[in-house]
């Protein structure tokens, strides 16, 4: 097992960045290359924070995958109106440059994302836009009622983050049907596997989608080990590629 | 040099802040320090990759301390991250960590490459009494002018400024305002770091340097400068970088 700490400026970011590998020793003898679990932080988390709070060495093994940890920032994995392309990032510019480095599978069975908090909403973001890109998603703990103009939603530092990232007008129909997770939902012609892990939104958004594809898995939150309840839930549905 | 990567949970960017320290092998402490102010864009292992200051301090007997800035536009953004007070924070968090680091004006000197330029000179005119010197390399000093030349659409800089910076009206009269608040010092009488600043021939922010010169020149505020052969890169900055920290360095404390 190697864990592996990369720095340095990748497109389309075009700014310096890190992520954090976790990689198996060997090879599959099949020839294979790889199946690889991309593990997306939470908010404002370096790279190697998620080596921190799960076992991500033992998850590799049980997984049997590499586990490749990005970082985003304050981004929500979007392209962000001020600020960087992160999810350009992290759908093409890191998948093409780890596959061109290391032997990781491009195959869209052996590639798996789950994110955890701001890495949730990423991930869930991901599995309604590029279904095609991994057979399974994960998500937990992400605020899957970002655009919610409830009073949890309305401070001035959440709404600067927003408009940081959406724009000004960041509660609009046009950024609601790209990026509002329920909106999104109800859009959704293809639906891949996934696992969800919150509260009563995320209750709300796993109903929509289970009704379109019954590989949708809903895991309620109960705020003690949530992540690494879901982590270990979502190698179990994985286990059947 | 030993290198040491900190990470730590930053109060002014509200997530993990990190910064390096490179330690002399060929002294003793407390060490003179320089602290490396990164360009735009960049992080701490820009300046350490593409030059050779690690070398130039080494043989100075300094420790260096770079700290990562979000960006490099050093400044709290209107956008953005807090980014120079990250910087400010890491200037406070180093030494406290590393207690062979000397926090003496006589053993402190910053230096700024391209955008770095700016958040060097802007601490030099916030702490005065802090640094005995700081230099630039091909630095936008006065981002009040910057921020109007883009206005003007006559800066190739894009959106991110912006961002960054919001207006020239809106930097004008902050802490970011080098000029404003090199006056200011001078009317307070207070002591200065000595000053350099260095650039191309071909540099493409080499009329903001010159003007920058000027502008000393008229206030009869001393700049040791040096205009090198070559473009906005380190192949131009780096022959100068040598001579910049002998003159920042030598003799006693002004």
């Amino acid at each position: 097992m190697a864990v592996i700490n990369f720095r340095g400026n990748l497109p389309p970011l075009n700014n310096t960045t890190r992520f954090t590998m976790v990689a198996p020793d060997i090879l599959p003898e099949d020839g294979r290359k790889w199946r690889v679990l991309w593990l997306l932080g939470d908010d404002g988390r370096f790279s190697d924070d998620m080596l921190r709070r799960i076992d991500a060495e033992a998850l590799s093994v049980r997984m049997n995958a590499a586990i490749v940890m990005p970082e985003g920032l304050h981004s929500d994995y979007e392209n962000m109106v001020r600020g960087l392309p992160w999810y350009d990032y992290v759908t093409k510019g890191l998948p093409e440059y780890i596959r061109s480095i290391f032997p990781v599978s491009d195959r869209r069975d052996d590639n798996f994302v789950f994110g955890a908090g701001m890495g949730g909403l990423g991930a869930f973001r991901m599995a309604l836009r590029d279904p095609q890109s991994a057979c399974a998603f994960g998500c937990c703990g992400a605020d899957l009622d970002v655009f919610s103009d409830d009073e949890s939603h309305k401070s001035p530092d959440f709404v600067h983050r927003m408009q940081t990232i959406y724009g000004d007008d960041f509660r609009n129909d046009e950024i609601k049907r790209t990026s509002d997770p329920l909106t999104m939902a109800e859009n959704a012609e293809t639906v891949p596997a996934m696992l969800i892990c919150g509260g009563s939104a995320a209750a709300r958004i796993a109903g929509v989608l289970s009704r379109k594809n019954d590989e949708v898995t809903y895991i309620p939150e109960s705020g003690q080990n949530d992540l690494l309840t879901s982590l270990y839930t979502f190698a179990r549905i994985v286990d059947r590629w | 040099m030993s290198l040491f990567t900190v990470k730590f949970e930053s109060e002014a960017l509200g997530g993990e802040g990190e910064f390096a320290v490179f330690l002399p092998r060929n002294a003793q402490p407390p060490y003179k320090t320089l602290w490396l102010l990164h360009g735009a864009f960049g992080d701490f292992s820009e300046t350490i990759q593409y030059s050779s200051v690690l070398m130039y301090a080494e043989q100075r007997g300094m420790a260096v301390v770079a700290p990562s800035s979000y960006m490099g536009v050093y400044t709290d953004m209107v956008y953005g991250e807090n980014g120079y007070s990250f910087v400010k924070e890491v200037l406070e968090k180093a030494p406290k960590l590393f207690s062979c680091l000397s926090t003496k004006r006589e053993d402190s000197y910053l230096m700024g490459i391209s955008m770095g330029g700016h958040g060097t000179f802007k601490l030099a005119m916030e702490f005065p009494e802090r640094f005995r010197g700081a230099c630039g390399f091909s630095s936008p000093v006065d981002m009040v002018f910057t921020m109007g030349l883009l206005e003007s659409g006559n800066h190739g800089g894009g959106h991110e400024l912006f961002d960054a910076f919001g207006s020239s009206d809106m930097y004008r009269d902050t802490v970011g305002d080098v000029i404003g608040n090199l006056k200011k010092n001078l009317e307070e009488g207070k002591k200065l770091p000595r000053m350099a600043l260095c650039w191309g021939d071909k540099d493409h922010a080499g009329f903001e340097d010159e003007r920058i010169r000027k502008i000393f020149d008229e206030l009869g505020v001393e700049l040791y400068s040096r205009v090198g052969p070559g473009g906005h890169n380190f192949d131009t900055w780096d022959p100068m970088m040598e001579e910049v920290l002998d003159h920042l360095m030598e003799g006693e404390d002004d």
